[in-house]
């Protein structure tokens, strides 16, 4: 009886780990600051360069082993500077061809750029943008080309335009968030 | 998901009553339920029930249903604290425990698989098969009457990775139905 007590959870343990070890991965958070941007038409694009490997130690450390994108959030203040609504989008370009960032948003577009995220904002809105909001404001393509890239080699490239043909966004403080499920 | 509960339960007392089961019962359990590696989320609180069919002296069925609000996460970025919804995880499913039906205090081991939904804010639900294995304390003060502390690990895979949870649950139990 007291044998088969402790066969009991050691099969258990066995048959867990052996399909797969999943039960050593885990849900971290990575953070890339995208700092305070300026997207207005007709001026220099707002955006970053991002290399995930060389923003953030905790995707380096986990680059090989990830498994799983379960979270994405842009973050920080969006302001409308203009009297007429507008939504604030977050444009995807997955392969860069370098780390000059293109000149408008039909060059994005051209470059094969993706619409991730959009926020709506009525005249002169400001909003800080929280991350439960953030979360559910990806498009499913967007969201999985993102994630797409991040499993990959983690180099692609943001940009900010308004979904208007004159806009003026102001973002403050501005962060992507990415939960990755990986091994140790 | 309603409609499987009930096939479930009256598959587990069909099988019980064919399989000339010992007894059956219900109990009600609540505690605590920690992520383990998991950034984005923190503690939370876990209730639930679970109906203890024994089907032979030293071998209990359990089909159960748990619920576990998980607690919010806050971070900070760039100077600013921001907080993620922790979640809320349901499931149901079956546990299979050894022993633990003398009187007075018993132990016992146990070993479940369940259905679950994680709910995220923001995010679609997410439903996965896991997995759950613990030990467990029965104190039994008087025939038909116990009380139980279980500390279990509950591993939920999802796309090659897993969600995983340190349960710490207190239950009362009653025997409804007792056959010799």
């Amino acid at each position: 009886m007291n044998r088969l007590r402790l066969l009991i959870p050691s099969v258990a343990l066995a048959a867990l780990t052996a399909t797969g070890c999943f039960l050593v991965t885990g849900q971290f958070i990575v953070s890339v600051a995208l700092g305070n941007l300026s997207a207005v038409n007709g001026l220099s694009s707002a955006g970053k360069y991002i290399d995930l490997a060389a923003e953030s130690s905790d995707y380096k450390d986990h680059k090989s082993k990830l498994k799983d994108i379960p979270d994405i959030a842009v973050l920080g203040t969006i302001k409308n500077n203009l009297p007429a609504p507008v939504s604030g989008e977050v444009w995807l370009v997955p392969n860069p061809s370098g780390s000059t960032l293109l000149a408008d948003k039909t060059a994005v577009q051209a470059a094969g750029g993706i619409k991730v995220w959009s926020l709506a904002l009525a005249a002169n809105e400001t909003r800080n943008i929280d991350w439960d909001t953030s979360a559910g404001l990806f498009t499913s393509a967007g969201k999985a080309a993102l994630t797409s890239d991040i499993k990959g080699d983690g180099i692609f490239a943001l940009y900010v335009f308004g979904s208007t043909a004159t806009y003026d966004l102001t973002i403050t403080n501005g962060q992507i968030v990415v939960v990755i499920s990986a091994g140790p | 998901m309603k409609k499987t509960a009930t096939l479930l339960l009256l598959a587990l007392a069909l099988g019980a009553a064919t399989a000339h089961a010992t007894s059956i019962g219900a109990e009600v359990y609540g505690g605590l339920s920690v992520p383990i590696v998991q950034d984005d989320s923190d503690q939370g609180s876990q209730f639930g029930f679970r109906l203890p069919v024994r089907v032979v002296p030293l071998l209990c069925l359990e089909p159960f249903f748990a619920s576990s609000q998980l607690g919010d996460k806050t971070q900070t970025f760039g100077g600013v604290s921001y907080t993620r919804d922790g979640g809320k995880l349901t499931g149901y499913g079956l546990n299979a425990r050894l022993g633990g039906a003398g009187a007075g205090l018993s132990f016992f081991p146990y070993v479940g698989i369940g259905n679950y939904k994680l709910k995220k804010s923001g995010l679609a639900d997410e439903t996965d098969v896991g997995y759950n294995f613990g030990l467990g304390m029965q104190l039994t003060p008087m025939p038909k009457f116990g009380i139980t502390l279980r500390g279990e690990l509950n591993a939920i895979p999802i796309n090659d990775a897993s969600r995983k949870y340190g349960n710490v649950t207190l239950g009362v139990s009653y025997d409804f139905l007792s056959l010799p």
